[in-house]
Order: C-alpha cells, then sequence, then structure tokens
C-alpha cells in the first residue's frame, strides 16, 4: 500500500495552491504559466489514478502468504490482504523464524524501498 | 480589540496597547502569534514583545490542551529549565476567537534545516543536554501536574497500546508499523525511572540565537515516563534534517551529548534501552504523521504542508525496519 495522501491527492492540493495562493501574486504573463502547469497537473493526476502499489510484487507477494480466494478486484484485494496481513503481524503470527516471516519481511523491504524511491529518493540511507 | 482588558487585568496595569503581528512559523499543530504589548503602570509596567499561543483549528490526538501546556511551561520554568517565560492563560474563547496564553518571544530560530546546516555543535549539544537532565529532575507527584495520567502497565506497553489504538482509527492498515510495535511488545524493557517526559524534545523544538540556546519549545506532549525515551527522540535519525551523521540531533556525536547528560543527572544511559526508544520514536512520529496527513485528507484542512508530512510515512518505516533488525 502506498502512503497517503496518494499521487491524485497530491496533486489536487498542488493545483489548488498554486491557482488560490500563488497566481494572485503573479504577473498575468506568470498567471498564464501557472494555469498551464496546474492543467498539466490535473492531466498527470488522472493519469495516475491507475497503479495501487509502489512495489509490482506486492499483490502476489500477499497472495503468496494468504491464498487469492475470495479476493475481489485487485486494488480492493491490496486493502483487504494488508488488512490481514497487518492484523497477523499484530497478533504474532509472523513472530517464529522460519519461510513465513522471512517472507513477511521481504514483503515488508520491498514495499518500503520502492514507496522511499517514490517519495524521497535522495534519502540518505 | 477585547484582549486589551484581558492584559491589563491580568498584569494589574493601569493601560495596555496592543500591536498586533505576523504568525510565526513552525507551529503545524499550533497557532503562533506575535504580540507587542505596551504596559503602563503595574509590575509589567514597559514594552514587551509576546507570543500568544492558540489551539489551531483540528489538533492531533496527542496534543495536550493549552490550560495543561501552560502549568506545563510553568513547571518547566519552576525546574531552571530554559523557556520563554509563561505570562498569563485566558480560557474564555470570546477574548481572542479561542483559549490562548501569552509568554516572552525568545529570540533566534528553531529551524532544524537552518540550525543543523551550521554543522557540529558540541557546547549546544551539551547545553541541551543539561537542559534534558533539568527536564528529569521533575518526578511525581508534583502540585500542578495532577492532570498528568499515570503510568498503566509501564511506559513501553503504554505507548504501545495507545500507537495500536491510534492505527486502529486509520483507514487504511499499516503493516510495517504493526510488524514493528510487536518487535517493541516483545522485546520491551521492564518499568524504569518515572520523570516527566518532554517527548517532543529535538532539533526544531529550541530556540538557537546566535549557536546559543535560548529556550526549549512545545510541552503540548509531556507525560510521566521513561527517561531514555527523551534521549532516544532527540537522537533518531527523523530529527537530525541537514546533519545525518550528527546522531544527537544531527549537532554533535552520542558520545557528547550522553557524557554531558550522565554527568547533569547522575544517571548512567543504557545504549540498548535508546535503540528501543529510537524504534518507539520512529513509530510515534510515524503515527503523528499519519495524522497529520488526515488533517488534510478530511477535508477539515486542506494544506499542501499537511499533506506532504503523510509522504515521509517511507522514510520513517524505513528506519523502523531498519531499527528492528529487518533491512
Amino acid at each position: 500500500m502506498r502512503s497517503r495522501p496518494d499521487a491524485r491527492e497530491l496533486l489536487e492540493i498542488s493545483e489548488r495552491t498554486l491557482a488560490g495562493e500563488v497566481a494572485p501574486d503573479l504577473s498575468n504573463r506568470q498567471r498564464y504559466n501557472v494555469a498551464l502547469i496546474t492543467a498539466a497537473i490535473g492531466i498527470a493526476r488522472r493519469e495516475l489514478a491507475g497503479g495501487a502499489s509502489a512495489w509490482p510484487g506486492e499483490l502476489a507477494a500477499l497472495k503468496d502468504l494468504y491464498g487469492a480466494d475470495g479476493l475481489e478486484s485487485d486494488d480492493k484485494a491490496l486493502h483487504q490482504l494488508n488488512r490481514k496481513f497487518a492484523a497477523d503481524l499484530r497478533a504474532g503470527v509472523y513472530d517464529a523464524a522460519g519461510r513465513t516471516r522471512k517472507a513477511a519481511g521481504k514483503l515488508l523491504r520491498e514495499d518500503v524501498l520502492a514507496r522511499l524511491a517514490e517519495d524521497n529518493p535522495r534519502y540518505e540511507k | 480589540m477585547p484582549l486589551v482588558p484581558f492584559i491589563r487585568d491580568a498584569a494589574g496595569a493601569d493601560s495596555v496597547t496592543v500591536d498586533d503581528g505576523d504568525l510565526l512559523t513552525g507551529g503545524a499543530i499550533q497557532e503562533n502569534r506575535a504580540l507587542t504589548v505596551t504596559i503602563h503602570g503595574g509590575a509589567f509596567d514597559g514594552r514587551h514583545e509576546l507570543v500568544l499561543r492558540a489551539e489551531a483549528t483540528t489538533t492531533i490526538s496527542e496534543s495536550r490542551p493549552l490550560a495543561q501546556q501552560f502549568a506545563l511551561l510553568k513547571a518547566a520554568e519552576a525546574a531552571g529549565v530554559t523557556v520563554p517565560r509563561p505570562l498569563w492563560h485566558c480560557d474564555d474563547a470570546g477574548m481572542a476567537g479561542k483559549p490562548f496564553y501569552l509568554m516572552e518571544r525568545i529570540s533566534g530560530t528553531a529551524l532544524g534545516n537552518r540550525i543543523t546546516r551550521a554543522g557540529a555543535q558540541p557546547a549546544l549539544a551539551e547545553t541541551l543536554a543539561k537542559e534534558l537532565a533539568r527536564i528529569h529532575t521533575i518526578r511525581p507527584p508534583d502540585a500542578g501536574l495532577e492532570f498528568l495520567g499515570a503510568t498503566r502497565e509501564t511506559p513501553a506497553m503504554d505507548a504501545i497500546a495507545t500507537y495500536r489504538a491510534y492505527l486502529d482509527e486509520m483507514p487504511e492498515p499499516h503493516p510495517v508499523l504493526e510488524w514493528t510495535l510487536r518487535w517493541l511488545e516483545n522485546t520491551a524493557p521492564p518499568m524504569g525511572e518515572t520523570v516527566l517526559c518532554h517527548r517532543d524534545f529535538r532539533t526544531g523544538n529550541y530556540m538557537v540565537d546566535d549557536g546559543v540556546l535560548t529556550g526549549v519549545l512545545d510541552w503540548e506532549f509531556a507525560g510521566w515516563g521513561d527517561p531514555h525515551e527523551d534521549i532516544a527522540w532527540f537522537c533518531a535519525r527523523c530529527w537530525r534534517f541537514a546533519g545525518p551523521r550528527l546522531e544527537a540531533g544531527g549537532i554533535a556525536g552520542r558520545d557528547i551529548f550522553y557524557r554531558a547528560y550522565e554527568q547533569a543527572s547522575g544517571r548512567t544511559i543504557d545504549p540498548k534501552q535508546v535503540h528501543y526508544w529510537e524504534a518507539m520514536a520512529h513509530v510515534r512520529w510515524a503515527v503523528i504523521a499519519l495524522q497529520q496527513a488526515m488533517r488534510h485528507r478530511s477535508g477539515d484542512e486542506p494544506s499542501l504542508e499537511l499533506a506532504l508530512i503523510g509522504r515521509r510515512l517511507a522514510e520513517i518505516e524505513y528506519e523502523c525496519l531498519n531499527l528492528t533488525g529487518a533491512l
């Protein structure tokens, strides 16, 4: 799962900030440029409404742990499976060393690294 | 303005004039306004540069009400901690739109990036360690701080329960934070010493003027806890700003900060406990970040700043995995 607010929401508030707060203080010419930028953001925002995972392997890894029975669309499945995963982590299901703990660790790691690459690629590790 | 009669009565003055100043930066949770107040007569006769602190429109669950913040500031002042002098608290929302308190304005900057860009500042780190030791001299019971809840199980187990409850209020599940909380549960330390923890003692929350500390700010999260919690919060990776390699707040090496704290407090710091509380620190910051993002997402307070705090989660969770040995 991605962190929220998601890309669409970020673009939306950026658009609003540009149009509502930046633009009024600008010259007519720059205001025109801002209108272009906000339009471009709007396009990008809609285009980005697609993918759900930062790490493309997320859903497959979750299905490996829990199977694919009773799942709805991929977006809902991600939420469903992550909720189960989170609850199981809390309950100690993955406490014991072994194959499933390793798989859980890999899933967490890949997900965080992929989100970090999107959200803050210059983060000093 | 209705502020005038309030200050006049509180200061026992003949007359008062108030010049409203700017909204000060750095208050993502609280609203801080600069005021210049001229008081004629009474004990406060003269010109005063003050800060009016009021609650923001929406707040996050951990934040203490203003009256308690004011009491904490008073207790800190009495313990000899360098703080902006607290003056008067007003619970009447009719006075300035919402409840507020007034304190003296201190000089300098609190901006974490600006402070840490100056590089290593061992003397400042030592001063801060001594300030923290002074805060930790306040212990229960303390007349005036009765509102601080008692520890239920241990500070660590209490924190785990609190953060799980906050996560349960979030619309999305957070496996990395659950993983970390489970690790914290399985490795929780036994009950230690109980002191007043500031709980937000870090770079970004103290003012520095010309390299010299002018005050410790933001007392809204303080409560009884284990001294290691504050030490870990100060050293946590998420609060080092431009100085990630300077592990004590981005301004000095850990050894300098630890030594000064140990000397001033008479305590011995247990590095394993600091490590433990650093993992807790990142969970806590993650939960706060989620709550801040919700202020934006809920539509209550649309703000690019709050929205972007939500996208800090990946780096915070990276540190969680790092500290729990999962990377």
